[in-house]
């Protein structure tokens, strides 16, 4: 999009964040805590304490990378809720080559093969309920979800089972740890080598999106797949490829938080970062470089909601209402300016919620209003298979 | 009508305090904007007679469809009145105007498809029954009982979805009509009919007529006015060109003209387009005759009404032996009709097709027919119609030449190349091209930027785009110059190549579609329903468009339920029935027997 397109989308998300903060402000004050004294100690635990800003950015690292695969699959049309999934995937194969490939390889290589391999299991993991959609018209939110759910029994499996830590007690369900020489940050979370990751994922889906005929044809699939289709989009393989992109960062994100931050599997472990890295696609409008700064926004909440507790005995829950809010009010589309204009589109006027990317959600297919499913796939094996 | 019949606008008729009192249905100073867009302007409009016909008509974007929903009360005017029974009303209180007895009957059809009749019709009634409770028997009766009482063959236990486009209509008018509104607003209720039911419609405005309804009708072909309409008003630009003037005290060039040429810069530019962007279909200085030779063939006085023995060429479809030229020595259509010179092909030249349909066979699916062993070739440089009532196998045809629908038998050959297993990129890049009827949904993106609209098949099948898209790499720069040279090739008006298509009017949108489909490389140009809801100007682009592809050596594959499009463009006209081609017609074209081999098949029958 155009310059004005994209700073017309953050005065949009930055007044939806305003409007955020003043409502959770009076909830807090109402709740019987002092406003200013919450969001001082907000400020503590997420920028200027000690350490805070580590934490900010260790906590936005995998949100980043699984925001930015997100973002792929949402604009191509398809809502692949299965991040969660996809994470804990590459975090097991990732644990998993840690454990197996000999030492003598040494350790960057061990991490770098663990690291690709983690990203490609969570491409398979995608790709799967990918083919079911594709193929066999499977709505991709329950595809994905379920696969999702697969998962996390896979990772108390593994947490219980093969690889279960001999150190542990009876009731701990954690597996063995991933060598030290394997990890890719300290326990802080954070090193300039996955920044760096980070930013340079970003910037090759950035280049796929915008500089290259996949990227184009991504556009084209995700607002109308029928006319993508007509132009000779093959609709089919450009589907699946936005869930194997999708899953592969997701993919990366579980291997980086294994061999990095958490340094084993924990069942259960971080539950929500799957859907939250769906916000924060979403807050950041479908663009790469609003996944960026929407995934340090969301990760300075999460580093603020471990410090409430302890500096204000607010539960950190409460934060999570925040992120909540700033999520329905970004998506909402608070385009007040507009009103006359959609009052002139009549019937036309179709979501215009979750992103500004499109003219409306990716929950609801085709962005000019056409069904999701293409003429042919709901008929498999049609295009390309001729009598 | 007060008064006699006035045209132009110098001495337009304005109205009077006396003009109101005896007013059905009219509008006083009307102005509606939409953002920077004035779509009315000082409109005032009268209607006098009740149990009448009015029509109005004009160009795409004089603001037809604005004038009707404003006059029903569906949009809200930026200033001036609506007056229903001598009443004013301000414009935009639906209540009110509803109330009053005006009902509008919109363009594209608003009903719940998962309805059957009787639960839709029953969905509209301002009163409800008590407590929300209702008797599935009794308001089927109720309704089976008011569709019979207007005349309307419509079973009201059938699904909403199930229906016609003819049927459906005639709920939507039984709807407003059981409102007990006494005038109906109809916005184009013939483009969404095939030819076959237009007359059936008319017939039954004419019996509503006899019991005192008024009719406000919006329609763009002068045929269907003069059959139907008691008066006629032309809009322009937002403007009123001709007040409400009896049918009888105008011609049908008198209108035309001034739907044409008060507009003057519109048909210039349409005319320019051909001379320029397209690069001269005509080489005649006097432009205007184009217009006017275009104008007589839309409403047939050019052509199709010359007297033709009856019994026209015809014969079974068979390979032709010769080819018809003409067409491409000069763009007007009226040649079709005066006889044609036929040249015999060398055999070089006969080995030269741009399709070729050999027996193809597709499943049937949802009523509609498949294709049963359909046979049809194009020569380079050829325009070949396909008629036929709709669900003939039409759309199985264009869907299997396209590449959307598979074929179980027979084969497809572009240029010559078997395409059994071509994906449609690689059909696009032997130079296939795709005007489709459906453009919201298979033309166009509509939240997708112009310049992407007009550039998504080069970039997607990879032709045309030399510079800017290089072994999948893309520059957006140079894409959108591409994109936006097109648009201004083809003289697509617009504020920024990055706007979202959605914004730009029927005839602009399919200006860009051209922009896309019409190109040096095209070798088959498939058109469906190319100018269906279009106006003169529209039209006369598009002609314009398709003849100059053909002279330049493409075929064209016309698919038409416009009788009058088949004639002024084709080469010779295939009739499609059950699935089949049964026919194939030579010019000069006879009407009558066209329209009997539609239906039946005239060597058959």
């Amino acid at each position: 999009m155009n310059w004005h397109h994209g700073v017309s989308s953050a005065g949009r998300v930055l007044v939806a964040l305003v409007i955020a903060l003043v409502l959770v402000s009076i909830a807090f004050q109402t709740g019987g805590y002092s406003a200013t004294g919450t969001w001082s100690a907000v400020l503590t635990g997420a920028v200027t304490g000690p350490g805070s800003l580590e934490a900010t950015l260790r906590y936005a690292l995998p949100l980043a990378f699984i925001a930015i695969g997100v973002t792929v699959s949402f604009r191509g049309g398809f809502f692949n809720a299965g991040a969660q999934g996809q994470f804990y995937a590459g975090g097991i194969v990732a644990l998993y080559l840690s454990l197996v490939l000999p030492a003598s390889m040494g350790g960057t290589l061990v991490a770098f093969v663990a690291l690709i391999a983690g990203a490609l299991a969570g491409a398979l993991w995608s790709i799967i309920p990918g083919i079911l959609r594709i193929f066999f018209n499977v709505d991709e939110v329950i595809g994905t979800l379920m696969f999702s759910f697969i998962a996390i029994y896979l990772v108390t499996y593994v947490s219980t089972g093969p690889l279960k830590s001999p150190t542990a007690g009876g009731q701990v369900a954690v597996t063995r740890s991933v060598p030290a020489a394997v990890r890719v940050t300290p326990s802080s979370g954070l090193s300039v080598g996955m920044v760096v990751a980070v930013l340079l994922v970003g910037i090759v889906v950035w280049w796929l999106l915008h500089r290259t005929r996949f990227g184009f044809e991504i556009g084209l699939v995700g607002r109308n797949p029928i006319m993508a289709e007509v132009q000779g989009v093959e609709i089919r393989r450009i589907g699946l490829a936005t869930f194997a992109v999708t899953g592969f960062t997701a993919g990366l994100a579980g291997a980086v938080e294994v061999l990095g931050p958490v340094g084993n599997i924990l069942s259960g472990y971080d539950p929500n970062i799957g859907l939250t890295a769906i916000l924060v696609a979403l807050v950041g409008v479908l663009a790469v470089s609003g996944a960026l700064v929407a995934a340090v926004l969301f990760g300075g909440l999460t580093a603020a909601s471990l410090y409430l507790p302890l500096a204000i005995g607010l539960p950190s829950t409460s934060l999570v209402f925040m992120t909540g809010l700033i999520s329905m009010l970004v998506t909402a589309r608070l385009g007040w300016g507009k009103w006359p204009q959609r009052a002139r589109q009549g019937g036309d006027r179709r979501s215009k919620a979750l992103h500004d990317w499109g003219e409306s959600t990716p929950l609801q297919a085709g962005n000019d209003g056409t069904k999701l499913e293409p003429v042919t796939l709901d008929r498999p094996g049609s295009v390309g298979s001729h009598a | 009508m007060s008064g006699a019949a006035r045209v132009g606008v110098d001495d337009a008729h304005r109205p009077t305090t006396r003009d109101i009192e005896s007013t059905v249905l009219g509008c006083s100073d009307l102005r509606v904007e939409f953002g920077s867009v004035v779509a009315l302007d000082s409109v005032s409009l009268r209607w006098a007679d009740r149990g009448k016909i009015h029509a109005v008509v004009g160009q795409n974007g004089a603001g037809k469809t604005t004038l009707c929903r404003v006059i029903a009360g569906m949009t809200r005017a930026t200033q001036g009145t609506v007056e229903v029974d001598g009443v004013s009303y301000p414009a935009g209180d639906t209540q009110r105007v509803r109330r009053a007895g005006v009902e509008l009957v919109h363009q594209t059809f608003a009903l719940p498809p998962h309805f059957t009749v009787a639960e839709a019709l029953q969905l509209f009634q301002p009163a409800q029954a008590r407590g929300g409770l209702y008797r599935k028997r009794k308001i089927e009766q109720l309704w089976a009982g008011r569709l019979e009482e207007f005349g309307f063959h419509v079973l009201p236990t059938s699904w909403v979805r199930d229906l016609s486009p003819e049927q459906r209509q005639a709920v939507e008018i039984t709807r407003a009509l059981s409102s007990g509104s006494r005038i109906i607003v109809l916005d184009e209720p013939t483009a969404v009919l095939p030819p076959e039911a237009i007359a059936g419609l008319f017939d039954r405005l004419r019996e509503l007529v006899m019991h005192g309804i008024t009719f406000l009708v919006v329609m763009h072909k002068l045929r269907q006015v003069r059959a139907v309409a008691d008066t006629v008003a032309v809009l322009a630009g937002g403007h009123v060109v001709l007040h409400p003037t009896s049918m009888a005290a105008i011609t049908d060039e008198e209108i035309a003209r001034l739907i044409m040429d008060v507009q003057s810069s519109e048909s210039v530019t349409s005319a320019s387009a051909v001379a320029m962007g397209l690069g001269a279909g005509v080489d005649d200085p006097g432009q205007v005759h184009v217009d006017v030779a275009s104008v007589d063939a839309l409403h047939g006085t050019g052509k199709a009404d010359v007297p033709v023995p009856p019994g026209a060429t015809i014969s079974q479809a068979s390979a032709l032996p010769a080819t018809v030229e003409g067409l491409e020595t000069d763009g007007h259509t009226g040649d079709v009709a005066h006889g044609t010179t036929i040249k015999r092909l060398e055999p070089s030249e006969r080995r030269h097709f741009a399709l070729q349909v050999e027996e193809v066979s597709t499943p049937s699916s949802e009523g509609r027919h498949g294709l049963q062993a359909f046979s049809v070739t194009v020569r380079v440089g050829e325009t070949v119609g396909i008629a036929g009532v709709e669900g003939n196998g039409q759309q199985a045809l264009v869907d299997t030449v396209v590449g959307l629908l598979p074929y179980r038998s027979g084969r497809i050959l572009l240029s010559e190349v078997d395409v059994g297993n071509l994906r449609i990129s690689a059909r696009r890049r032997i130079g296939l091209r795709y005007i489709p009827a459906d453009r919201q949904s298979r033309a166009v993106s509509l939240s997708n930027s112009l310049w992407v609209n007009a550039m998504a098949a080069q970039v997607s099948s990879g032709y045309g785009t030399s510079g800017a898209v290089r072994r999948g790499y893309l520059s957006e720069r140079k894409l959108r110059r591409k994109g936006e040279d097109r648009l201004r090739q083809w003289q697509v008006r617009y504020s920024s190549r990055d706007q979202a298509m959605r914004e730009l009017s029927g005839g602009n949108l399919q200006r860009v579609v051209l922009a896309r489909e019409v190109d040096d490389n095209a070798s088959l140009i498939v058109a469906e329903q190319p100018t269906q809801g279009l106006d003169l100007g529209g039209t006369e682009l598009v002609w314009a468009a398709l003849r100059r592809a053909a002279s330049a050596g493409a075929g064209i594959l016309l698919v038409s339920s416009d009788l009058d499009e088949l004639f002024a463009l084709s080469d010779r006209i295939v009739v499609a029935l059950d699935g089949e081609a049964v026919e194939e017609l030579y010019p000069p074209y006879d009407r009558e027997v066209l329209g009997r081999a539609m239906v039946a098949g005239v060597t058959s029958s």
